[in-house]
């Protein structure tokens, strides 16, 4: 069963690290995404995996074998690695058709000819692109080709499957298509995804675990809803979850015997932790994280705003608060239409709200917002 | 809208206006002198009346073409025969070009090669050094006694006589413009490869393919419609070569297309060598419409860029140092030996003798002998000399600034109006003058320009005709080059400017040139580099107070003064290669770029 | 209509008397007048002029622009300038009698002028046109294994001991050397070829071609004969030592000047028959667009004194008009020469000259 494991894996390209001292390991049957913004490091962790970029330090074991070591020298060929990689840009063969695109990988297994046939016929039905088998890459749309790209590393069978952000050259109405399509394939096939993506949204939707990187260190390893709700840092929260966390910098005291007065530019909030409690350093600066829809705005409310500006989108509407100094932003269900510079009253609800050390940016506890 | 609407709406686009007076332009330059080179093959000249009897100068007579074209023995040795040597020897030399020139950008580009630094900037050398250096270092070298005179340094080093195939004719021909035309194989299919995306090779890798299999079923085929693009431009250049087959071929009495036009031009029967010209250019045009096709072709895939910065390097291993060591001294053997050749043969004094007691710096500073090559000063303390290091400088810095800029322009309009028809126009008038052999294009300017022509003076003997003819034999590679850069920038950078109100010419000089500086300026570079080392073009339009370097050096080689001849080459080669490495070093502008794209 | 070609007549008449007027100058008129133009321009068929003109500065201060062409470019120069009327050349020194009377003197692109100083010396036959000098290409070996004429008979050099030892000048490089063959070609010259063969191998030629001109021609061509660039080269080719086996060529006299020089070891021959070598003129002419007249007069008289000859006449091979210029010590004089040597016929060459080179052209 394929399991792979990264044991503080470095790559440096000169003087830039690209990947810093990364520990990883991806359950057989997982669906991870490798997520943050460009420049992160995440492509060059998947082509490291995939044999194509060869690490500075550290190893790498697919299914309990070493692939690659910097101790003992061991660099298993990507094309002994047993893996399916898909592209951003598809790197179809410009000079084969469809066919003799997907077949390829099957020659190279010495496949019978019968056989190879069968199997095209298959994954040309199964990804609906049955009638383009004879055109070339170039007479396809970008759609097409995606498929296309999907059949020629599903081909082989392999048992781990590497994606490279496919979907970023799809327009938006595709792109869902897409999602839906790969999220079956991965059940389909019982096989292990790796995919590499700066979409948010893709991660979260699709992965079973999701992997965020940031300046090529690891920030968090967890499924996707566990990210979302229990961010490890102001990053995290900041980069997963849209329209974006609200954040408000303030400073922290413990009071009470389990409560933190956080003392804000114009309104003192009070949180009390649901997670265990916390002892604050004196005057400790504190980040709080709210998301937009644990911000509820109705006619009873502890505290007044006014409407900064709406934008209703039909099945919600997104509802840009000013308190005081603030500027927050709230979800509603539903197209509401504010006013501008109406009046409203608003409260924190749930007990989801996230403090965060300003200095660390490091999660301090989960809890409730309230206040005083 | 009125049609005077229309033409002030048309007109008021800069672009239309550059459009419009270099398809004028440029049809005068280009296609008039064709249709005058297709008189002239049917005129008397004023040399023939001794060949056409009976005749007098100026009637119209179908003599050349019979005589070229269907007349036994005389057509087989005027026409078929050199056509054979010159497609074999061009095929011979294309062969080489891409074969080396291939395998190196491979190397450079796809395995972990070592000083690829050193190797992509030396390898390109021998391009942009004047074509016969390397045919004169092979004579300096393999020079034999079969044909009489002093053994070369091979013969005097090794006591080996070179047989006269290797030393003359064909083989060294092939070999020495394979050679030549290397670095622009390379140049080529280098960028082809650089651009290629990798992921394709990648992907065939995790399919399973093996190194070998990857090279012969995914990079050859993506990159062979370039290859075959690169195989055409090499063999048009090599069909219009000159002066290698000059140096190795007469020797041996072996003749190509442009040794005959070059003999016939120059002897009593220029009516054959306007023919001859026009047999050379249908075959460029030829050639140019195989490569157009090729380029339309279904499969074809002109645009393959992908992440460059990703390409995983093949490992060479334990051949890495050996490879690395073998392409250095190769390199050093074509590019920095044929320097030291021409320095050696400079200084010494009586043929053949390279013992230390024979070196001489006369032919450098000494004063004139009468009894040596007719009382020539030492070419440092040589008025006339100086004078066509002088020309030389002048022609190529005036042609360049003429081509660069019309170039520049004519780029900045056909991208502009790319997909109309008068762009499309504007393009193949700007790129025809690439078809035309050198020596051809020279000789209609000749006949076009020795009479005063629709009223304009004859610039005949003028430093002008020059300028001219140079500025629009080098127009193809200026307006390649900006087209090139003008690609590569998005329409909005202009129309940011336009919106703000900012006049034309200050968005050409002030947004468009800055940015693509580069670009622009290797459009420059070109044209100068070809100009100082041009010899075929120039060498029948050359009057006594406009000498250059370049037929300086054939008339020394041609009078037999070899180290007058070696010593004005190594001149050349030193400007030529400083300039080069200056403007590249101080600009960015290197002359791939012209060629490249 | 009628007084534009009347006031035409007139301004011809003018120039006509203008021109009468200049040839009766004095000796230091033309030289007053010369040193007014203040310069000249030359084009010469000969390298050495840059030495003339250098002595020609030094006695006039007039300023020499000399060029040397090749003489097949000169004439093409000399016709495209004069016809389309550009200021090039005031004077030429041509050679290639034959394409010099069809393609320059015919259509009046040259003048002939020959200065009132020489009018008495220089012998008649060679005023009109004037010529400069004779130059002569003979047969001449590397005497370096033998001392003794290697040849009797031009016919022994289309034998098979010669074959790739011999060096001529390609004939399409220089006129003078295709007029040569042309003049083979003649009644007279295949005459003397035939009689030649009957006397070296006592049987009459076999004829495989029209006369035993174009017999030798391809003889002689077909036994590898080595076409140079350049007689320079040539001469270097043969007369360098050390070689393994002794060569000849058919090239300028003149050449055996670099012997000393470039270490060279070369030996005419003069008693080879029918001919030893051929013989040519340079004519001194002035171009019909000249602009600076005077200048140039001065300088072709110049060049028909002793001073003006000196950068000739101190080496074999060049012979002056002018008889009271001596050769020099090694050589012989023109008397000497001339029956041993094929001259030029114009006429002949004008007519013949290109069935030769076509002729030529088709060897193998």
């Amino acid at each position: 069963m394929p399991e792979i494991a990264l044991k503080g894996v470095t790559k440096r390209f000169g003087k830039f690290v690209a990947v810093d001292s990364l520990d990883l390991t991806i359950a057989d049957g997982d669906f991870v995404t490798l997520l943050g913004p460009s420049g992160c490091g995440k492509t060059t962790t998947l082509r490291m995996i995939a044999g194509l970029e060869t690490p500075t330090e550290g190893e790498i074991l697919i299914d309990g074998k070493t692939v690659f070591s910097s101790r003992t020298g061991v660099d298993i060929s990507p094309d002994k690695r047993d893996v399916g990689f898909l592209f951003q840009n598809y790197a179809l063969w410009p000079h084969m058709t469809v066919e003799q695109n997907i077949s390829f990988g099957l020659e190279n297994l010495k496949w019978d000819k019968a056989r190879i046939k069968e199997r095209v016929a298959g994954l040309l039905a199964t990804l609906k692109i049955g009638e383009f088998g004879k055109r070339y890459p170039s007479e396809l749309s970008g759609g097409q080709q995606q498929r296309v790209a999907i059949a020629r590393t599903l081909a082989t069978g392999p048992k781990v499957l590497f994606m490279d952000e496919p979907l970023s050259n799809l327009d938006a109405k595709l792109r869902t298509e897409m999602r839906t399509e790969l999220k079956r394939l991965h059940l389909e096939t019982d096989s292990t995804f790796v995919y590499v993506t700066h979409d948010q949204l893709e991660a979260m939707t699709l992965s079973t675990k999701t992997c965020l990187m940031r300046d090529g260190l690891l920030q968090q390893y967890a499924p996707p809803l566990h990210v979302y709700n229990n961010p490890a840092n102001v990053f995290v929260a900041d980069f997963v979850g849209s329209p974006t966390m609200n954040f408000i910098e303030g400073t922290g005291s413990n009071v009470n015997l389990d409560e933190i007065k956080i003392v804000v530019d114009g309104i003192d909030l009070m949180f009390t932790p649901v997670s265990g409690s916390i002892t604050l350093r004196d005057d400790q600066q504190i980040v709080v994280g709210v998301r937009p829809e644990y911000i509820k705005i109705g006619a009873q409310g502890k505290v007044r705003a006014k409407v900064y500006s709406t934008l209703p989108s039909g099945m919600e509407t997104i509802v840009r608060l000013s308190v005081g100094a603030q500027l927050l932003t709230a979800v509603v269900f539903g197209a509401i239409d504010f006013a501008v510079d109406q009046e409203v009253a608003m409260d924190f609800v749930e007990d989801r709200c996230v403090i965060f050390d300003k200095e660390s940016g490091c999660n301090l506890a989960l809890g409730r917002l309230g206040v005083v | 809208m009125t049609i005077a609407n229309q033409a002030r709406s048309f007109f008021r686009k800069p672009h239309n206006v550059i459009l419009v007076i270099l398809a004028v332009a440029l049809s005068f330059l280009t296609l008039f002198p064709l249709l005058s080179l297709v008189r002239d093959s049917f005129v008397v000249h004023p040399s023939e009346v001794m060949t056409v009897k009976g005749a007098k100068v100026g009637e119209l007579t179908f003599f050349h073409w019979r005589k070229v074209f269907a007349s036994g023995l005389t057509s087989a040795n005027m026409l078929y025969k050199p056509l054979w040597n010159t497609v074999k020897t061009s095929l011979g030399s294309c062969a080489i070009a891409i074969l080396l020139g291939g395998s190196i950008a491979w190397l450079v580009t796809r395995s972990d090669l070592r000083w690829k630094s050193f190797i992509s900037v030396v390898f390109i050398f021998p391009y942009i050094m004047p074509s016969w250096t390397l045919a004169m270092a092979w004579l300096n070298f393999f020079r034999n006694r079969l044909i009489g005179g002093a053994p070369g340094l091979f013969t005097a080093l090794t006591g080996i006589e070179t047989a006269n195939w290797f030393a003359y004719g064909a083989f060294p021909i092939i070999v020495v413009q394979g050679l030549h035309y290397a670095p622009f194989a390379y140049i080529l299919i280098g960028g082809i490869l650089r651009n290629m995306d990798a992921n394709l090779e990648e992907a065939a890798t995790i399919l399973k393919a093996s190194r070998f299999k990857i090279l012969r079923r995914i990079t050859l085929p993506i990159v062979m419609p370039a290859v075959l693009s690169t195989f055409l431009l090499t063999f048009s250049s090599c069909m219009s070569a000159f002066a290698v087959p000059a140096f190795l071929g007469t020797p041996v009495r072996f003749n190509v297309l442009t040794t005959q036009l070059y003999r016939t031009l120059n002897g009593l029967n220029p009516g054959y060598g306007y023919i001859l010209a026009l047999v050379m250019i249908v075959i460029g045009t030829g050639i140019l419409a195989v490569n157009q096709w090729f380029i339309g072709k279904r499969k074809s895939y002109t645009t393959i860029t992908g992440k460059g910065s990703n390409i995983s390097l093949v490992k060479l291993k334990a051949l890495r140092t050996p490879v690395s060591l073998l392409v250095v001294v190769f390199l050093a053997a074509i590019a920095i030996l044929p320097l030291v050749t021409f320095a050696v043969e400079s200084f010494i004094m009586a043929p053949g003798n390279y013992s230390f007691s024979n070196l001489t710096t006369q032919f450098w500073i000494g004063p004139g002998r009468v009894d040596i090559g007719g009382g020539e000063p030492g070419i440092l303390i040589n008025k006339y000399v100086w004078l066509g290091l002088w020309n030389s400088i002048k022609l190529s810095v005036v042609v360049a600034l003429m081509a660069g800029t019309v170039g520049g322009l004519a780029g900045y309009a056909i991208s502009k109006a790319r997909g109309t028809r008068l762009a499309a126009l504007v393009n193949n008038l700007a790129f025809f003058p690439y078809l035309m052999p050198a020596m051809a294009f020279g000789a209609i300017y000749l006949s076009m320009f020795a009479r005063p022509f629709l009223g304009l003076p004859s610039i005949y003997g003028t430093f002008a005709l020059l300028v001219l003819v140079g500025a629009v034999k080098y127009l193809p590679f200026a307006s390649r080059a900006g087209v090139n850069a003008m690609l590569q920038l998005s329409g909005e950078i202009e129309e940011a400017g336009v919106i703000l109100g900012i006049p034309w010419r200050k968005r050409i000089t002030r947004i468009i040139f800055p940015i693509q500086k580069a670009s622009f300026l290797s459009g420059y570079l070109l044209p100068f580099i070809s100009c100082m080392r041009e010899l075929s073009l120039f060498v029948l339009l050359i009057s006594p107070a406009n000498r250059v370097l370049t037929t300086m050096l054939f008339q020394y080689n041609e009078k037999g003064w070899n180290q007058y001849a070696n010593a004005i080459n190594l001149i050349i080669i030193v400007v030529v290669l400083s300039f080069n490495t200056v403007i590249n070093k101080v600009t960015g502008a290197s002359i791939d770029k012209g060629i490249g794209g | 209509m009628k007084r534009v070609i009347l006031s035409a007549l007139l301004i011809a008449a003018a120039a006509m008397a203008l021109g009468a007027q200049t040839k009766t100058m004095t000796h230091d008129e033309l030289v007053a007048a010369a040193k007014a133009e203040g310069k000249v321009v030359v084009y010469s068929i000969t390298s050495r002029i840059a030495n003339a003109a250098t002595e020609f500065e030094k006695t006039y201060g007039i300023k020499v622009t000399a060029s040397n062409l090749k003489d097949g470019e000169l004439i093409e120069k000399v016709t495209k300038e004069v016809g389309g009327g550009i200021q090039g050349a005031d004077f030429v020194i041509c050679q290639d009698s034959g394409r010099v009377f069809g393609q320059l003197i015919g259509p009046g692109y040259l003048v002939n002028y020959v200065p009132e100083t020489m009018k008495n010396v220089i012998p008649a036959a060679y005023q009109n046109p004037l010529t400069f000098q004779l130059i002569n290409k003979v047969f001449i070996f590397n005497d370096e294994k033998t001392q003794d004429p290697v040849i009797k008979n031009v016919w022994e050099l289309t034998e098979a001991k010669w074959k790739g030892k011999v060096q001529f000048k390609d004939p399409k490089m220089e006129g003078v050397n295709a007029n040569f063959l042309t003049m083979l070609t003649s009644p007279e010259w295949s005459a003397k070829l035939d009689k030649a063969y009957s006397d070296l191998y006592g049987k009459k030629l076999k004829l495989t071609t029209k006369n035993a001109g174009y017999e030798w021609i391809k003889g002689f061509f077909q036994n590898g004969l080595v076409l140079g660039n350049s007689d320079t080269t040539i001469s270097e080719n043969i007369g360098i030592k050390g070689q393994p086996a002794t060569t000849m060529g058919l090239f300028v006299f003149s050449k055996k000047r670099f012997d000393a020089t470039k270490n060279l070891t070369l030996k005419p021959m003069t008693e080879v028959a029918p001919f030893t070598g051929f013989i040519y003129p340079a004519f001194l002419q002035l171009t019909k667009n000249a602009k600076n007249v005077n200048a140039a007069k001065l300088f072709i008289e110049f060049l028909l004194t002793k001073e003006g000859f000196a950068p000739w006449a101190k080496d074999v091979g060049a012979y002056s008009t002018n008889p009271s210029i001596g050769v020099n010590a090694d050589d012989f004089p023109v008397s000497f020469w001339a029956p041993r040597l094929v001259p030029e016929n114009p006429k002949y060459i004008f007519e013949n000259r290109s069935d030769v080179e076509e002729f030529i052209n088709n060897l193998q």
